[in-house]
This record gives C-alpha cells, structure tokens and sequence, in this order.
C-alpha cells in the first residue's frame, strides 16, 4: 500500500465525516428548539447514541473485543448502581467502573 | 452577536480538560496503536484526527486499510458509520443557534461535532443562557478536537510499550463515561423509553445488519417513543 493510497484514504475520510456534519447544519435551518421536530431528531440522537453503547459493550471492535463480554456487561450494570449511589457522580463512577474492569480483566479474564 | 472567544470559550476550553476530554483521549490514544498496526505512519495518524475527527469513522478506514479495501469502499463504509453525525448535528445546531452569527461560524463548528462534546452539551445547555453556548461549545469542542489529535499522535509512539491488559482498561473508560452521561440525565420519558429500546432493539439488528444495527436502532426507537409520548 502506498503512502498516497493511505493520504487519498485519510482525505475521503475526512469527506464521508464531515458531509453528514455539513448536510446537518443545513438541515438545522428548519428545526427551532422548541418544535416537535427538534424532540423527534433529539428521541432518534439518543437512540443513536444507546444503540452505539450497546454495540460497545455487546459487540465491540478492536482491543475490546478480546474481553469478556460478561465482564463487561457486569462492570456496566455495577456501575449504575454506583451512579445512583453516588448521586449521580459522573466523574466518580467513570473511574469506578473503568478500575472495576481493569481488575476483573487482570485477574479473571 | 456575542464576542466569540470570550469566558464562555474558556469555560467551554476547561470543562473539556476534565473527564470528557480524559475520556476521549484514552480513546484516541488507542486509536493512535491502532494506526501504527495499520501501517500508517506519525503523519498519516496526526492528519486523520486532524481532518477527520470522528474515531468510529477513523477506525473503519484503519480497518478497511488492512484489509486492502479500494478508496470506495471507504468512503462508503466511513459515511455510513458516520451517518449518526447528521441527527446528531441537526439536534445541536438549534441549541446553540444564535441570532446575527454569520451561517459559516455553524458550518466551521460543525467539524467539533462528536459523541463526546454533544452529549456534554445536550445534557448541560440549560445551565449556559442561550446567547453564550456557540462560545462555550467552540471552547469544549475545539480542545476535545486537540486534545484527541495530540492523544492520537502519543499513542502511536507509545504503541506496544504500555501493559496490554491496563491499555485495554483504559480504552474501556471512554464507554463507560457515555454510559455515565446519558444515564445521568434519564428524566424525560421519551429519553428513557427511546434509550431502553434501542438498547433491546441494536443487538438484535447486529445479529441481521451488523454494518446498519446501531443507524436503524437509533431511528426505530427513536420514532417509536416520539409517535407514543409527544405526538
């Protein structure tokens, strides 16, 4: 593969990621914050963006994937609970949660 | 119109140095090993957080690379990972609209436009007043964008050195911390409702659709909870 391949593969990236953010800003112009539009594309953003949590923890990619996908759905559920625990501590739960799956995955994995 | 780099910027600048930015970078650090493997060099891994800052896209393109796949199929393949970044953006955009802001401060802003910076705004915009959030999201977004391109650029360096089983942690706090944010801020029971059922309805559709699961997801729950609590 030649380094031009990759620098054409790195500018069509660049392209394919930025039209959905171009054609997105456009899009705005017809959605005001208070409309029944703006609650239907904020319902389909949150869906989205579930959907893609899920797939990480369920079906991820890359280093991830090696992991055990109990511990991973285990150390998600803990860490809800920690969350509400902690009333909602975002900060302190992340790390909770990410120490939690670092020692299950060091020790039982 | 407000002046742009003004407190709010700062504001925005800061909060991105905390946990959303700690977050992101882990990721992008990984990503950065992930290039390495790939067969991209330090140039070639710098540029692509720099002009294509969105890592799901930038991971298919590392993918695709491996697997020879033609510039076609990337920039297919990297469109539909990234479609989500259209609702994303049009939900965005009216949030941080303001009145006498020239149409390309949007258009150059939208480049910020992630996972990371929208969900921070989207569950924070009603604590910044309405005039001073396009400040305060340049600020968060454009130091989550330098900060990813710097992590980006370490991880490639630091590829192999780090302990295997700690760098997998580490990229798992990225995860973690969207869980966080969007459970968090479950009050509104659209949110709650359309949440729950792409959750059920996303590993389902991977079983059929692994490439659309998480775009068809998103919309079917999406539209389902709308068409039964707003309409």
């Amino acid at each position: 593969m030649s380094e031009t391949y990759i620098y054409f593969a790195i500018l069509l990236t660049a392209v394919a990621t930025y039209l959905p953010r171009f054609l997105g800003v456009f899009s705005s112009d017809f959605v005001n914050e208070e409309g029944k539009l703006f609650k239907l594309v904020s319902c389909i953003s949150y869906g989205i963006l579930a959907a893609l949590i899920a797939r990480i923890f369920i079906h991820p990619v890359g280093a991830l994937e090696q992991t055990s996908t109990f511990i991973r759905i285990f150390v998600a559920g803990i860490t809800i609970v920690v969350l509400f625990i902690s009333k909602k501590n975002v900060l302190l739960s992340s790390f909770f949660g990410v120490i939690l799956f670092g020692i299950l995955n060091f020790y039982i994995h | 119109m407000n002046k742009t780099f003004d407190n709010n910027f700062k504001d925005g600048c800061f909060t991105a140095l905390g946990i959303p930015g700690i977050s992101l970078a882990a990721s992008f650090f990984a990503l950065g090993a992930l290039f390495k493997n790939s067969g991209l060099n330090a140039a070639q891994s710098f540029l692509s957080t720099l002009i294509g800052f969105a890592l799901p896209g930038q991971v298919v393109m590392a993918e695709t690379l491996i697997v020879n796949g033609t510039l076609l199929n990337i920039l297919i393949a990297v469109f539909l990972t990234n479609a989500r970044l259209y609702p994303m953006t049009v939900n965005l955009v009216p949030v941080i609209r303001q009145k006498n802001r020239p149409r390309w401060h949007y258009y150059f802003l939208a480049h910020f436009i992630a996972v990371t910076s929208w969900v921070y705004m989207l569950t924070n915009y009603e604590k910044i007043t309405k005039e001073n959030r396009f400040s305060f999201f340049l600020g968060l977004g454009s130091t989550l964008w330098i900060l990813s391109t710097i992590a980006t650029v370490i991880g490639f360096y630091t590829a192999g050195i780090i302990n295997k089983k700690i760098f997998v942690a580490v990229i798992f706090l990225n995860p973690i911390y969207f869980m966080c944010m969007i459970v968090s801020v479950l009050n509104k029971i659209h949110i709650i409702a359309t949440v729950f059922l792409s959750i059920i309805l996303a590993p389902i559709l991977f079983l059929f659709t692994p490439d659309w699961s998480v775009l068809l997801a998103g919309i079917i729950s999406g539209i389902i909870s709308y068409y039964f609590f707003i309409r």
